[in-house]
């Protein structure tokens, strides 16, 4: 079994009316880190994972999860 | 009006190092050039020479242009901040650079253990040529390493 990193980035931008150059552009990275971290194809350092959790103001487990993938 | 917007610094940085994987491209077709020199008949030699030169002033263009135009005005904190950017641009740059020369590392070693069934059929070459063929392969390489980590189908452009 494989644990993959899931996110809830889209819906936390869903909710909170951002584009994903908005939420690039608060936390100080490019658009390109949120889109594919979003997607799952980037693995976020701990560092931009605070960030964007920080930003939306909840706990990091509330935006990154364990995927357990088979 | 409608206000032009100005890429942030990650973008920036981003960009230029999309900037950098393609100058590295560049100077491997140079290298590819002054190899094809070697091999090529005296008046084509003549222009691949002219080719190589008028190429190399090109990239150090941009490379200066690159500079000057948008590194020069951040500031030394800024510069040193963003350029360190942990994010997906960055950790493929960096990726594409290791996995690049452990290919180029492993393709060379084993060229030197088949010696005899490859480069013994090559002909003789300058040390400088030889040189030359070296950087373009390990240049190409990581070229096609970046291309392939940074590849298409990132997610979607809201």
């Amino acid at each position: 079994m494989r644990n993959e990193l899931g996110n809830r980035i889209r819906v936390f931008r869903a909710e909170h009316r951002l584009s994903q150059a908005e939420l690039a552009e608060a936390i100080g990275v490019s658009r390109k880190t949120i889109s594919t971290i979003e997607v799952g194809r980037f693995v976020p350092s701990t560092i931009i994972a605070l960030k964007i959790a920080r930003y939306f103001q909840v706990p990091l487990e509330d935006v990154f999860f364990l995927d357990d993938a088979s | 009006m409608n206000a032009q917007t100005t890429p942030s610094p990650a973008e920036l940085a981003d960009r230029s190092l999309q900037l950098i994987a393609s100058a590295m491209f560049a100077v491997a077709l140079v290298f590819c050039l002054s190899v094809a020199e070697f091999f090529a008949s005296e008046p084509i030699a003549a222009i691949l020479d002219i080719a190589v030169k008028a190429l190399g002033v090109v990239i150090l263009g941009l490379m200066a242009l690159l500079y000057f135009w948008k590194f020069r005005p951040m500031s030394r904190d800024q510069r040193s901040r963003y350029l360190a950017e942990d994010g997906f641009v960055h950790i493929a740059f960096q990726k594409a650079m290791a996995k690049s020369w452990m290919l180029s590392f492993l393709i060379l070693v084993i060229l030197q253990a088949l010696d005899n069934l490859i480069l013994e059929r090559l002909p003789a070459m300058p040390l400088e040529t030889v040189i030359q063929g070296v950087l373009a392969f390990m240049l190409l390489l990581f070229s096609a390493a970046f291309l392939f980590f940074t590849r298409a189908g990132s997610g979607n452009e809201e």
